[in-house]
């Protein structure tokens, strides 16, 4: 009796297991991360390259975006979109007319990137984006791939992106709607001073990440990045030594190659140390190298503080040169000091809030980090950095 | 120059043979959040900012093209 009973149970019991597993096989889980994000940028300076390296460089930037990851079975969908709304009072001066405040400009772009994951930790994605503005449309691909090693001590990554830029004015416009031409100077449109209105770029970019051990993590970054077509901006003036005015001419390619090199470590129980280093390289001639430096400290399970410092110094182009120093005979110019020899600094503090809060059997607030940083330029460029973003997930069981 | 790329070589082969295996029991500290490498939204805007502002593009940095509403 006893021996039916235990085959009877047990014969159940495999039943039952076998068929809550076959249930939980039909079961799929959809998760959606939301992260809704909000950048604030206010800047000021005096070398505007608009006015040929003198004069205002105000500008003030709302930068609101929406990020969603959506998750099933083996598949991730990333979907950004956002806008900046762009207050600048330098681009005021390509015509000289002063509007009420100063002129506004309107920056949206979106991309999206689909991901699948393989069962032996490789993964494929792959890509497409867009982003207009007054003076700007690009279209953009991407496509890559990461791989972690099964004892998920170690990964990499390497992606090509590509992206296709029509720099010509009037799509947004209300009198157009639509690409028409280049914008120069006001003074200076007696002639068409660039034969096309395309800028190509490519930019390959690859990455290594290695456990050393239980505190310790690196990452190596290297990036190649080749642009070809209109790379001066149309409306930025030159100044030169004998008072004449041109707008600024820059070749024609550009070859960029950067190598980065972080180093995170978890010290003591409540402090992560995370350092980074990027070295420069370009075919213009500017060589620069960043230091950075973040510690983030948990004061609790929910919060965390982020001070963190940077320092960076480059050398300058070998076409920069300030209002007025240019000679005539030179057959590149610019006075743009974002080519110039320059360091900068910033300095800054973050707030993480993390929570992990649920609000019912379906939606989890994750947290939220705000971010502020103040950046300093050794030319008078100063700025004021604000970042605000709340995360939350959303699941959903479906059945198949 | 090739004594340059020599020693650079010997010593990422040293850093990469000193790496120990830690096992998963042993991951409290590699898997926190703080210790991932990728950036959150405001590191990106503030890196999109030096990538405008600077001649420099940083390494793993968001884009070297596209249209920045930047000047």
């Amino acid at each position: 009796m006893n021996k039916q009973l235990i085959v009877l149970g047990s014969i159940t019991l495999c039943s039952h297991s076998i068929s809550a597993q076959e249930t939980k096989e039909q079961d799929t889980v959809d998760q959606s991360d939301i992260e809704l994000v909000y950048n604030h940028y206010i800047q000021d300076g005096n070398h505007s390259a608009v006015t040929g390296g003198t004069g205002t460089e105000a500008l003030t930037v709302y930068g609101p975006s929406v990020n969603i990851k959506r998750s099933r079975k083996n598949n991730i969908l990333t979907f950004n979109v956002g806008t900046d709304i762009i207050s600048s009072a330098s681009t005021d001066n390509i015509d000289y007319v002063k509007s009420s405040a100063s002129y506004t400009d309107i920056h949206g772009y979106t991309y999206g990137v689909l991901e699948h994951r393989f069962r032996n930790g490789f993964n494929l994605y792959g890509g497409m984006g867009f982003s207009i503005e007054s003076d700007y449309f690009s279209y953009s691909g991407r496509l890559g791939f990461s791989k972690e090693d099964v004892k998920k001590q170690r990964s990499y990554f390497a992606e090509i992106q590509a992206f296709n830029d029509d720099l010509r004015w009037g799509r947004i416009n209300e009198n157009y709607y639509k690409a028409v031409k280049l914008i120069y100077p006001e003074e200076l449109r007696y002639r068409e001073w660039f034969d096309g209105y395309k800028r190509y770029s490519y930019n390959f970019k690859a990455g290594f990440t290695q456990i050393v051990d239980k505190r310790n993590v690196i990452g190596f970054y290297p990036e190649l990045i080749w642009q070809q077509g209109l790379l001066s901006t149309p409306f930025h003036r030159v100044y030169f030594t004998n008072g004449q005015l041109m707008v600024e001419q820059l070749p024609e390619q550009r070859l960029k190659a950067s190598l980065g090199l972080k180093w995170n470590r978890f010290a003591g129980g409540r402090t992560v140390l995370k350092q980074s280093i990027n070295a420069y390289t370009d075919n213009f001639g500017i060589h620069a190298l960043a230091l950075e430096q973040e510690t983030a400290i948990k004061l609790n399970r929910v919060l965390t503080i982020l001070p963190n410092v940077r320092f960076y110094t480059q050398s300058a182009a070998d076409y920069f040169k300030p209002y007025k120093q240019h000679d005539i005979s030179e057959q590149y110019y610019t006075s743009d000091y974002d080519y110039s020899r320059f360091y900068s600094y910033s300095v800054g503090m973050g707030f993480r809030y993390n929570p992990f809060k649920t609000l019912n059997k379906h939606f989890l607030f994750r947290g939220m980090t705000l971010r502020y940083n103040y950046y300093q330029r050794s030319d008078g460029l100063w700025s004021h950095i604000l970042s605000a973003s709340f995360q939350s997930v959303f699941t959903r069981n479906t059945k198949k | 120059m090739k004594v340059k790329f020599s020693f650079y070589t010997l010593v990422l082969i040293l850093l990469f043979a000193s790496c120990k295996t830690v096992k998963p029991y042993e991951r409290q500290f590699v898997n926190d959040t703080e210790m991932q490498m990728g950036d959150d939204a405001g590191n990106r805007f503030n890196h999109y900012v030096h990538s405008i502002r600077e001649g420099a593009v940083p390494a793993n940095g968001q884009k070297g093209s596209g249209g920045c509403g930047c000047n």
